[in-house]
């Protein structure tokens, strides 16, 4: 058994690799644009901030081998197995298909609530054809790409932080301190428009705040994908068909122009993305229960 | 699992050297090509530039192919079929270890290409060549569906002949079509490119390419199950 004042000790190294790089590139990035990278219209400054956000996703993993390396801990326990079979297949099957169904669900939701005057054939179905369904499956195919930034989260945040939470708290507090550590990790990127934009109330700390709130969510699913399959790929393709395929995304690629267009002008980026990530706080809310009773059940 | 692939990766570790070290070159190449085939006044030709990175990733696939492909050749030394049959993965393990190999390989050779395209992406803003990736890796994964079940059957030479032998009738068709058939496309007026990708992105050949990802991967299973059924007696003929 670790020592506590250990665990938390790596815990502390671990976290403090995974943000500094954040911080350092974030400020240096806005600096070299002169204003919020997520927030800029010129064509180069996207690329960029592709290629930062690309990057940065991948800190956590860094920081997990680093943190081995200093603290002398050693590989073991690094989730890196791929441990699909019969007595988990389900959760790898259950992080392919969650986040499409998230995204359809959200795609919907932002339908209902705000283009609820336009008629659901015209704005929704308004543009099914082959075409629009090519679309759909290469956007899951693409999925490939984004598999690296989303394995180099997933190896830190599920294969490193997680496990050591669960050794110095209880389960459900683990889930929540460990989705506020994400989401607070966020927040140079959320300070400078990822994911939120800053046109919205409170700017910057509601976002910084909803931020954590996803975070308990995504990180109740991915914990529990991670600990049932004591492997981090589970995590990490539900993160990378999450990442991808988004509501905005799948309603980018499924709403008939006019709907998207009033979408677009109408509604603000935050309120899009909260509205979006309702279902994935469902599916975190349905995880984080079934990871306690299964804890109940073990302990009985 | 983890030790027969590690014993298939450590095996052919001079190939995984190789394959590295003619990653870093394609990927060299394609950094040069893109910072210097600018022209300083219309900027870059999206066309050749896109053409070249795909030429460049596929190459980088085929040669992590070929080289990766010894690693069915260490497995046909006397005594290794029959104590690898004893371990407790057994034959099984065997074979999915080489398809998890070849998986982790190809893996590989998309992070490094993925990291090339960002590279090139801030020598030329505004370009994007990562569509190209899963595309290639699926094309990648299609062609060893087909190829992995004639290794382990008939062996790592007969069945790089048999690939050999795919290809060139693969060749000879396309020689054939270019001599006789339609290929007004490739002489029309406009440009080539853009009328090449204005067909791709038309209705049934979009939907066609949307379904390879997922036609190539199951076909990948396949080929395991096939792999697993023809292991057996593959491994009665290793050697002779």
């Amino acid at each position: 058994m670790e020592n506590k004042t250990l665990v938390i000790k790596r815990l502390a190294i671990f976290y403090v690799i995974a943000l500094l790089p954040v911080i350092v590139t974030v400020v240096a990035v806005n600096s070299a644009c002169g204003g919020y990278i997520y927030e800029s219209s010129d064509p180069g400054n996207a690329t960029t901030a592709f290629i930062t956000g690309a990057l940065l996703m991948l800190a956590p993993a860094i920081a997990n081998i680093v943190t081995r390396l200093i603290t002398k801990e050693g590989f073991g326990d690094n989730y890196l197995g791929f441990t699909a079979g019969k007595g988990n297949m389900r959760y790898y099957v259950l992080s392919v298909v969650l986040k499409p169904v998230e995204a359809i669900v959200g795609m919907l939701l932002l339908y209902l609530i705000f283009l609820n005057k336009t008629e659901l054939s015209d704005a929704v179905f308004g543009d099914i054809s082959l075409a629009a369904v090519a679309a759909v499956l290469m956007q899951i195919a693409y999925s490939v790409i984004v598999f690296f930034p989303a394995f180099g989260e997933e190896l830190g945040w599920r294969g490193y932080m997680m496990p050591k939470l669960l050794k110095i708290m209880p389960k459900p507090a683990a889930i929540i301190v460990g989705g506020i550590l994400q989401g607070l990790w966020y927040a140079p990127l959320t300070v400078s428009g990822h994911t939120f934009g800053t046109k919205y109330f409170m700017y910057p700390w509601l976002g910084i705040l909803a931020m954590c709130g996803i975070g308990i969510a995504m990180n109740a699913v991915l914990t529990l994908l991670t600990e049932r399959t004591k492997s981090v790929y589970p995590a990490s393709f539900c993160s990378m068909i999450g990442k991808n395929l988004s509501a905005v995304v799948m309603a980018q690629l499924l709403l008939a122009e006019p709907a998207l267009m009033q979408l677009m002008m109408t509604v603000s980026k935050f309120d899009t993305m909260l509205v979006t990530f309702l279902p994935s706080v469902i599916t975190g809310t349905v995880c984080f229960i079934l990871f306690i009773i299964k804890k109940d059940k073990t302990s009985k | 699992m983890k030790g027969h692939i590690f014993k298939n990766l450590y095996l052919i570790k001079s190939n995984l050297i190789t394959i590295g070290v003619m990653q870093l070159v394609v990927s060299g190449v394609l950094i040069l090509v893109s910072f210097f085939g600018q022209n300083p006044i219309t900027g870059y030709d999206e066309g050749m530039i896109f053409t070249t990175a795909a030429l460049c990733y596929y190459l980088s696939y085929f040669i992590a192919s070929n080289a990766s492909s010894d690693m069915f050749k260490v497995d046909e030394r006397p005594g290794w079929v029959s104590f690898s049959a004893t371990t407790p993965s057994s034959a099984r393990g065997q074979v999915l270890s080489k398809y998890y190999c070849k998986l982790i390989i190809f893996s590989g050779v998309t992070f490094i290409c993925f990291i090339t395209d960002l590279a090139v992406s801030i020598i030329l803003p505004g370009y994007s060549g990562l569509s190209l990736l899963p595309i290639l890796f699926s094309v990648e994964i299609f062609l060893e569906a087909i190829q992995i079940p004639f290794y382990i059957r008939f062996g790592s030479d007969k069945g790089l002949s048999i690939k050999g032998a795919a290809i060139d009738i693969l060749i000879l068709i396309l020689l054939v079509y270019f001599l006789f058939g339609d290929i007004s496309f490739l002489l029309g007026e406009d440009d080539g490119f853009a009328e090449f990708t204005k067909w791709l992105g038309s209705e049934l050949p979009s939907f066609i390419i949307s379904l390879i990802p997922y036609v190539s991967l199951t076909l990948y299973y396949i080929s395991y199950r096939i792999g697993l059924k023809v292991y057996r007696k593959g491994a009665e003929n290793y050697g002779e």
